[in-house]
């Protein structure tokens, strides 16, 4: 018996099982943590444990319940987490660059070129946007309050990095635009990988258990 | 007219009136469990009211701030989570209630000779 179908046998003996475990997979897909499900399938056990009707009759079914509950889930950001989105962001920075300036050199027929400072503050700017999202919460809700915003947002990122890179002078990291092109897809494929990768075998049910209240 | 405390309201009408009423079930016998609240709202002749229609909706009182809610030992069984109405929730169900009473008297008016005729 998996260790999820022991748990719920243990604390939600007037839930059926099959249901409890539809709505712990749909509460899990929407962001919920461990203590959020067990207090939600806890209050159902309770129900049903006084009502004696079954939880299919008088929850209905499962997935959509789930969904009536609007569980309050956001990012939980801890070190792991911002480290995480820093380097994600480095990583596409660097690769969307490469492939856009090999391609635009390709294009123009002209040497694929770009300042290794610029790049290299434009990393930097990059990281620190991403590491600094813990912050965002108020101001990116008045900043990107709109998809307008939004888009003037993007656009605005995309002008100050790009004008980082025109204007930068200095030793510049020049490649055939070929090899730009093929450097930077590879970079973000590469990055592709890793994120399916570690979401596969990324955090578990057994990372966070359901944590059922006492008292 | 004669009210049956098992008959089953239309589902519309139910959602109009249903935060309203739990409201003020809650306020008048707090503090009380989930199950225990459908008891009392069917009691008062609003018919069964299934878990998947009250629970979220105790959910959204609570991140609205209308109840606090705490988990108390069970007798003899699960432990339950009681509700009760805060001072935001007091004063939303007197404003909702005023305003439901007022909703009340212009749809019976309007309705009035309607029912004196079947």
């Amino acid at each position: 018996m998996s260790s999820l179908k022991r748990t719920l046998e243990v604390n939600t003996p007037h839930v059926d099982p099959e249901w409890a475990q539809g709505a712990v997979a749909e509460l899990r897909q929407r962001g919920a943590d461990g203590a959020q499900i067990g207090a939600a399938l806890l209050e159902v056990e309770s129900h049903l444990a006084e009502s004696g009707a079954t939880a299919a009759d008088s929850f209905g079914h499962p997935t959509e319940y789930a969904a009536a509950l609007d569980l309050p889930v956001g990012v939980k950001w801890t070190p792991s987490k911002v480290i995480g989105a820093a380097a994600v962001g480095i990583v596409v920075y660097l690769g969307g660059t490469l492939a856009y300036t090999g391609v635009l050199a390709g294009i123009t027929e002209a040497e694929a070129q770009l300042p290794i400072l610029g790049l290299a503050f434009g990393l930097v700017l990059v990281g620190a946007t991403a590491a600094s999202m813990p912050y965002w919460k108020g101001p990116l809700r008045v900043i990107l309050g709109t998809p307008v915003r939004w888009v003037v947002a993007v656009v605005s990122l995309g002008a100050v990095l790009g004008a980082v890179l025109l204007l930068a002078s200095g030793p510049q990291l020049t490649l055939a635009p070929a090899a730009m092109v093929f450097a930077g897809l590879l970079i973000l494929a590469s990055l592709g990988l890793i994120v399916f990768a570690v979401r596969r075998i990324g955090k578990q049910p057994h990372d966070d258990p359901l944590r059922f209240p006492s008292v | 007219m004669e009210t049956s405390h098992t008959q089953e309201w239309p589902a519309q009408w139910l959602r109009g009136a249903l935060a309203l009423c739990a409201l003020s079930v809650i306020d008048s016998h707090a503090p009380l469990h989930g199950y225990a609240i459908t008891q009392h709202l069917s009691a008062a002749g609003l018919g069964s009211i299934g878990g998947g229609t009250l629970y979220p909706l105790l959910g959204r009182f609570e991140r609205d701030g209308l109840v606090g809610a705490e988990w108390v030992a069970g007798d003899n069984g699960p432990a339950k989570k009681v509700y009760t109405l805060t001072d935001r929730g007091r004063e939303r169900l007197h404003d909702d209630a005023k305003r439901w009473r007022h909703f009340s008297q212009t749809t019976n008016a309007l309705i009035a000779r309607k029912v004196e005729r079947a």
